[in-house]
């Protein structure tokens, strides 16, 4: 029973810190913060586990945490209110050439991230080629070009 | 900002706005969490994580906030005199909750009562007080509420703490 507690906490926990940090954490991973996601995976497991190392517990949690996955899926299909939650919309940053100032500085965005989406996936050089840029809801910045 | 005609997107400026504002109330939520935690409102150490009561047979410290299935610490601290025992009673309550590792140093004598356990320790003379050290593993998470604990021979204390899941 314990198991798939701890299984069902850690996967809540995991989820509200991830959504509450915001998009752009996880999208744009430094070597740092790979390593960062590597000590909370170290540290997430000590909570899950505890101190039962048993290969039962493995499979308990494993099949726990992989049915809440699908769960959360189904529930997010079912009720569109948790999926905008959860996964969040896509957010116009640039719209016709005009920056939405607001819009970049509560998302976190920089005029230089816009740039480099810009760079790497059109070659643009310049600001004013930009039609549209797009913050997804995995965090990557899609632009679109004049 | 208006959304262009000819772009097809699935946005929704307003509840975006919102979450932007929930999200930075997180924030603050991971604050007061780290703030809680400095302080010892999670236990294991910190000034509010442990509590210490005075009675006739010396004082006695225990956790305020402890964690499930991880180490802490009772202790007992006697006065200095010429010498002789030292007892402490652990009501049924405390022995229920917790899982005793260690005791230090090890008592001479543990007897069953009504309450709970009685442990005796031989304490040598001299006028410093000797601190007794029981290591202890929270069995359960949940409150412990008026847990009876008898530093000496006395009246009885009444602890009450949490355990952390």
């Amino acid at each position: 029973m314990e198991s798939v507690l701890r299984g069902v906490a850690i996967y809540i926990l995991v989820l509200i810190v991830i959504r509450i940090s915001g998009r752009r954490t996880m999208a744009q991973m430094t070597p740092f913060d790979l390593v960062l996601l590597l000590i909370i995976a170290e540290t997430t497991q000590q909570g899950l586990l505890g101190d039962d190392f048993s290969i039962t517990n493995s499979a308990i949690l494993i099949v726990t945490l992989f049915s809440l996955d699908i769960a959360l899926s189904y529930v997010k299909q079912f009720f569109p209110a948790v999926d905008k939650f959860v996964d969040g919309r896509p957010t116009l940053l640039i719209a016709n050439g005009k920056p939405d100032e607001e819009a970049l500085q509560w998302s976190r965005v920089g005029m230089d991230d816009v740039m480099s989406a810009a760079r790497a996936q059109h070659g643009l050089e310049r600001l004013e080629q930009v039609k549209h840029a797009i913050l997804e809801t995995d965090g990557n910045l899609s632009i679109i070009p004049k | 900002m208006q959304k262009p005609d000819e772009l097809e997107l699935n946005s929704d400026r307003s509840f975006q706005s919102k979450l932007w504002r929930t999200q930075r109330l997180g924030w603050l939520l991971m604050i007061i969490v780290i703030v809680a935690a400095l302080v010892g409102l999670t236990g294991k150490g910190g000034p509010l994580a442990s509590n210490t009561l005075s009675g006739t047979g010396g004082t006695f410290t225990y956790p305020r906030v402890a964690r499930w299935q991880s180490a802490d610490e009772l202790r007992l601290k006697v006065a200095g005199s010429t010498g002789g025992t030292a007892t402490i009673e652990l009501g049924t309550g405390l022995i229920d909750a917790l899982a005793i590792e260690r005791i230090n140093p090890e008592p001479i004598r543990s007897v069953a009562t009504a309450e709970g356990q009685r442990l005796e320790f031989e304490v040598g003379p001299g006028p410093e007080p000797k601190e007794i050290i029981i290591s202890i593993r929270p069995s359960r998470p949940g409150w412990v509420r008026h847990a009876l604990v008898r530093p000496g021979s006395g009246s009885p204390v009444y602890v009450s703490f949490l355990v952390l899941p």
